[in-house]
């Protein structure tokens, strides 16, 4: 980091910090432990934000849940997780929304991470989806580095996981392994085989055998994904989703502008509820309830409390 | 000084071949962009293109290269074709003595006309086999492009190249072959390459022997030998104190080593003004020469003392009289005829030439891109998927797709915009992502969906035109349904299917490539029809959850 990136990024840091404690202080400790109890007593939390942009959205939501504050802490690595995996463009929205991933490296680096990392490994040639999707270029202005995800050998790391059903072993991206910090930030689809892409589905994008996963039952493995590292955060943009043809839409009817945006520590909780945003049954859906056996979250709509937002 | 000044001239002629050769191997190896206008600059393929496309782009390229040669002489081949300037390379590496290469008039004439006259019925063999262009690019992209890759892959592990598949059969027939077989002939007779099989230079050649600034040697030359026992054309006969500019590489190396000056590049009348002796005839002496070169011949040969005698002379040594010329032409019409019944539909050549394989948007047919491509490997250099295979795989003896490692990218039309021959026919973006270059063909007895009921839909994910769909049968099961009116065989469903050994989806050739119908249009009249159900607002205030 220069002197000109540290000094901005301290005093961002310091001016936050400031606000947040006068602000929140007290909402961020009784959030926390609520978070903490959550997970205990098989309830979830899920923020529903809606018109504005991907940006203001987040940062509305991104304070009712205590602020980046709560997840990053100085020093720590930070990987986020986008969708990249098609060479469209952001109008074509079917990769997350290129500004909100920026927003989200810049407020985790004014929040003092030490770096953050964005990767995909993506279906269409890697270069091509980094580029186009408008992400690489968003990323590197707000001080986030691309990592490429696309050798075997030089990305990957082979791990197990014994809760597993389907997937019991699986080669993990390096920087997922390393990260202190895990945001996971998809964008809401229709999906041609698992139904619907949300959280869980973008796991896929940190593994280095899809085709593994195609073979051996999806929905199981989508939820043995999880199992291997849970996210710290959870952002399901939906400011534009594809509701046909997906996940790579074909026509721009297939394209629906909805300006909503989730945000969620629990990765079920939040694809559960953007079952109802897209508008599908969460039967349709079959690996929600297939996590929420494996306990990896709450699918239980009575169990889930929605904050709503308007941005 | 002089000696220094013209040592100078050579230093630069071999500082341009050196920039010439860093741009082709970047442009190759690296995709760097600026390398493409070298490239596009190489004589066979712009020639090709020009008459295959009617391109004026490259007609363009082929008029100045050609003004270019009538300036300054063959100088394309010592500082912009890179196989020229490879064979420089190899000889300053070995540093052998060996004879320079004979003149062989006939042999020169019959492959350039053979390769001209079957390029003009629309089979490049000659380019194919001979276009020093091409052949550097199969050198390069199977010998020198992988070590690349790879150190720089270890390099930049956040900025990888593209592995390739290189095949055994591939590297020996594009690479190690013809670097053996240029090496030996370097070491046999220098750059007998460029004076007798190369088609690019012996058009070249024909050109330059007319050039108004020949290179020459004067009056000062004392016959000392120096330059001829350097020249790696052989065209410097000292017992007629003569230089065939025909052959002449432009090379510069005579210049730099003559002790006395006597090699000089310029007007023949301001070379030869020590003497006195020269006139304006000298200038159109040349073409004169030419025109009855049998009767002009030993006339011209015992007036060698005079400058400009020389110069013709050397011209009209390697005439040919008009019998040869006509008999040339007569068996080479043959030619075009045997060579025109072997590539007609059905004809052998066309059939061997890749059934059963799939060619890249704009190869038009298998037929016709058996005929037309140089195997120059730029556009299998370039493909951004990674599924153009050069050949050897067994599977074409032509460049061809294999989906195992990617699929044609729906966004890309690389091969098609670089191919610089014109092999490949360049579209518009609309065109080439409604260009059929395959038929995906299903096969349920092997598909997960359909076999084990579960989701699978890794092929319809990757369809990009919609043509492969994850259709409902029965509660909970989804499976593959093809339409093959949008199908454009790109092998996006090929190339995710987790099937082994076989895939499920499996893309086959098709004989002719046409436009498939425009998904576009096609799911626009769909949404029309029957419009996607909006979902319903269920909270308060409009809210969806
Ligand atoms: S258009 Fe297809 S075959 Fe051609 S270079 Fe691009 S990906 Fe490769
Ligand atoms: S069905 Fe297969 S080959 Fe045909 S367009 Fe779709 S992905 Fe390409
Ligand atoms: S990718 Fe292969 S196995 Fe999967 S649904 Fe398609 S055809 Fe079936």
């Amino acid at each position: 980091m220069d002197r000109r990136n540290f000094l901005k990024s301290s005093v961002a840091t310091a001016a936050a910090t400031a606000v947040l404690a006068e602000l929140t202080s007290t909402q961020v400790h009784a959030q926390e432990a609520k978070a903490e109890a959550g997970a205990g007593d098989g309830r979830a939390e899920v923020v529903a934000v809606r018109n504005g942009s991907a940006v203001a959205m987040f940062r509305k939501g991104i304070a009712a849940l205590g602020g980046m504050t709560a997840f990053v802490k100085p020093g720590q690595k930070v990987v986020v997780k986008p969708n990249i995996g098609w060479d469209r463009t952001p109008e074509q929205a079917a990769n997350t929304n290129p500004e909100l991933v920026a927003e989200i490296v810049r407020q985790a680096l004014a929040a003092g991470a030490a770096q953050v990392q964005v990767f995909d490994h993506t279906c269409n040639e890697w270069k091509s989806c980094y580029r186009n999707s408008g992400i690489e270029a968003a990323v590197v202005a707000a001080g986030g580095k691309m990592l490429s995800a696309h050798d075997e050998k030089l990305h990957y790391v082979e791990k197990s996981c014994p809760q597993a059903i389907s997937m019991k072993t699986a080669k993990i991206h390096q920087a997922i392994v390393d990260a202190d910090v895990f945001i996971n930030v998809p964008v809401l689809k229709h999906h041609g085989g698992a139904k619907m892409t949300a959280a869980m589905k973008n796991f896929l994008g940190i593994f280095w055998d899809r085709s593994f996963m195609h073979k051996n039952n999806l929905p199981q493995c989508i939820a043995d994904c999880a199992l291997y590292r849970r996210p710290d955060l959870n952002v399901v943009d939906a400011y534009r989703i594809v509701v046909a043809n997906g996940p790579r839409g074909k026509v721009a009817e297939d394209i629906r502008e909805l300006r909503y945006q989730l945000l969620s520590r629990d990765i079920v909780a939040i694809d559960a509820m953007a079952t109802k945003v897209i508008g599908y049954e969460l039967a349709q859906v079959p690996y929600i309830a297939l996590a929420a056996n494996a306990g990896l979250g709450v699918a239980d709509f009575s169990r889930i409390s929605v904050t709503r937002l308007e941005a | 000084m002089a000696t220094s000044r013209l040592r100078w001239l050579r230093y630069g002629r071999i500082a341009l071949a050196a920039l010439s050769m860093l741009m082709l191997l970047a442009f190759v190896c690296h995709g760097v962009a600026v390398g493409e206008y070298w490239f596009n600059a190489q004589f066979g393929p712009a020639a090709a293109r020009a008459w295959l496309l009617l391109s004026p782009a490259a007609a363009g390229v082929v008029l100045l290269l050609l003004v270019l040669t009538l300036v300054f002489g063959r100088v394309y081949c010592s500082v912009l074709c890179p196989l020229g300037i490879l064979q420089d390379v190899i000889g300053w590496l070995t540093r052998r003595r060996c004879p320079a290469p004979g003149n062989h008039p006939r042999l020169r004439y019959g492959i350039a006309v053979v390769t001209i006259v079957l390029a003009l019925c629309g089979w490049n063999l000659g380019l194919r086999l001979l276009d020093p262009a091409s052949r550097f690019g199969g050198m390069v992209a199977t010998l020198v492009a992988p070590l690349h890759t790879a150190i720089y892959n270890r390099l930049y592990p956040d900025d990888m190249l593209i592995v390739r598949p290189l095949a055994l059969p591939t590297l020996f027939i594009l690479g190690v072959l013809p670097l053996l077989l240029l090496t030996a002939l370097v070491l046999w007779r220098r750059r007998w390459f460029c004076t007798t099989l190369c088609p690019v230079g012996t058009v070249l050649g024909l050109l330059a022997k007319y050039t108004p600034y020949p290179l020459q040697l004067t009056d000062a030359c004392v016959k000392c030998g120096q330059c001829q026992k350097i020249c790696p054309a052989g065209c410097i006969d000292l017992a007629e104190g003569s230089l065939d500019n025909e052959r002449c590489l432009r090379c510069l190396k005579c210049l730099d080593a003559c002790r006395f000056q006597a090699v000089g590049w310029g007007r023949p009348a301001a070379l030869t003004a020590n003497a006195g002796t020269a006139t304006s005839q000298a200038e159109v002496g040349a073409p004169v020469a030419t025109a009855d070169a049998n009767n002009v011949q030993p006339a011209e040969a015992t007036g060698a003392g005079d400058a400009a005698a020389v110069d013709a002379a050397a011209s009209s040594r390697v005439d040919l009289t008009r019998r040869e010329v006509l008999v040339g032409a007569a068996g080479l019409s043959a030619m075009a005829c045997v060579g025109a019944a072997l590539l007609r539909p059905g004809g052998v050549l066309r059939a061997g030439a890749g059934a059963g394989a799939i060619y890249p948007p704009g190869a038009g047919s298998a037929a016709r891109f058996a005929a037309l491509c140089t195997g120059c490997q730029l556009c299998v250099r370039n493909c951004r998927g990674n599924v153009l295979r050069a050949l050897g795989d067994g599977r074409s003896g032509l460049v061809h797709l294999v989906f195992d490692r990617g699929m044609c990218e729906f966004n890309c039309m690389r091969c098609s915009s670089i191919c610089p021959t014109g092999a490949l026919r360049p579209m518009t973006k609309a065109a080439k992502q409604r260009c059929r270059i395959g038929m995906a063909q299903f096969d349920p007895s092997l598909c997960v969906a359909v076999q084990d009921g579960v989701d699978c839909g890794a092929c319809a994910e990757h369809c990009p035109t919609g043509a492969l769909q994850m259709k409902d049968d029965g509660p909970g099961r989804r499976i593959p349904s093809l339409n093959t009116d949008l199908c454009i065989g790109c092998g996006s469903c090929e190339y995710p299917c987790p099937v082994r050994p076989l895939r499920a989806m499996r893309v086959t050739p098709v004989a002719i490539q046409v436009q498939a119908d425009d998904p576009g249009e096609y799911f626009r009249r769909r949404r029309e029809q029957a419009p996607l159900p909006k979902p319903a607002a269920t909270g308060d205030d409009g809210w969806l959850l």
